[in-house]
């Protein structure tokens, strides 16, 4: 796997948020999102010759799938197909050998934490998981430390490969629709995030279009379904 | 040697026959393109005497959804508060008629709408008689 850049990255020690297709495009909606309201510029693509031959025609440019973007102080990593399960390792350790190449302060995954009784719960709880607890102070978010499971999927694959690395990771678990797009869990995500990185996303338009949103993604998370079923990753990403 | 390379390429080729099948079904799956209607993502799940199945409607309102059921299929169609338009296509509603895993007794059905994701509960039949044990 190839990450091609079309400038160097000169942030001198960024955050990274990473949206990858998972349960209820959590992540990736919230990180798409960030990448709208921060205006990033995209800098690069990740390539690989096991990919399937897919590329994206947005607003009559043609784009690649897992797309790489940046601002002053942060890099966003965005894929608009689901990785298939033999790529997550060389994904995964691709990445982060890059992301310690540019001397990466943090990454932040954002994901789903699939509830049977989504439909009761009015904000969804955020869950989160910090492999080192000195990378960001988050007491005074309403998210719960997880303290006992087990993280499965292409996060699980991220997270180890940036612990190799010694790249701190935060990430984030939603209680989340698993197979419908679930905005709503993204807004609750992207809430802990404003308050623990003393970020200030204004969140009023992704809850404006939540419900056009939900039709737009609806062939991206039907793809990840797919996916997860084929490979088995089917249920939960996430048992405790 | 060669044999794990064979079997490496091997894996890549039903790798990439599965990524193609899984994006023309997800395609199939969710448009139907002559009648200008959106199939809406379904999640079904079973209990011991109940077949639950949650349909994701956004853009449609409660009294904008028309529900039947038999004992083994569902059947959806709703009106969408706003054309959306996908790929040059205008889409204004939601059609689809949903297999059910079970055999139910759709009389006594029930149906609950929030936040755009519908929620219908079918009993399950209950078939054969009960045994007397002496």
């Amino acid at each position: 796997m190839q990450i091609v850049q079309y400038n160097d990255v000169s942030i001198p020690s960024p955050i990274v948020f990473i949206g990858i297709p998972d349960v209820g495009l959590v992540g990736s909606i919230a990180v798409s999102y960030i990448i709208d309201k921060m205006q990033m510029q995209e800098i690069g693509y990740i390539e690989s010759d096991r990919l399937p031959p897919i590329l994206l025609v947005r607003e009559g440019r043609v784009k690649n799938p897992i797309r790489i973007y940046s601002t002053n102080y942060s890099i966003a990593v965005i894929a608009d197909i689901p990785l298939p399960p033999n790529l997550l390792t060389d994904f995964s350790s691709s990445v982060s050998r890059w992301l310690k190449g540019i001397n990466t302060r943090l990454v932040v995954n954002m994901t789903g934490l699939p509830v049977q009784n989504r439909m009761s719960i009015d904000r969804p709880q955020v869950l989160y998981v910090l492999t080192d607890r000195s990378a960001v102070d988050m007491k005074d978010t309403n998210a719960i430390a997880l303290s006992d499971g087990i993280i499965m999927g292409v996060y699980a694959s991220i997270i180890k490969s940036c612990m190799n690395e010694s790249i701190p990771v935060l990430t984030l678990l939603t209680q989340s629709h698993s197979s419908f797009p679930d905005p709503f869990a993204s807004i609750e995500a992207l809430s802990v995030i404003n308050k623990a990185l003393s970020m200030n996303i204004d969140l009023s338009e992704l809850r404006h279009e939540a419900e056009l949103i939900r039709i737009r993604t609806r062939e991206l998370m039907k793809q990840t379904e797919n996916i997860l079923t084929e490979s088995r990753l089917k249920g939960p990403t996430f048992y405790g | 040697m060669g044999d794990i390379f064979d079997m490496m390429d091997e894996m890549d080729r039903r790798m990439r026959r599965l990524m193609d099948r899984i994006f023309t079904d997800a395609y199939t799956d969710l448009y139907d393109m002559e009648r200008r209607e959106l199939k809406p993502l379904t999640y079904i799940t079973e209990t011991d005497d109940e077949v639950i199945v949650s349909i994701d409607l956004p853009c449609a309102s409660k009294d904008r959804i028309e529900l039947k059921a038999t004992s083994d299929t569902l059947f959806i169609r709703a009106k969408m508060d706003r054309c959306v338009r996908i790929s040059n296509v205008d889409f204004e509603h939601y059609s689809k008629s949903i297999r059910l895993p079970s055999t139910v007794d759709a009389r006594n059905a029930r149906a609950s709408f929030k936040d755009g994701v519908l929620q219908v509960r079918l009993p399950k039949k209950i078939e054969g008689s009960g045994i007397n044990i002496e």
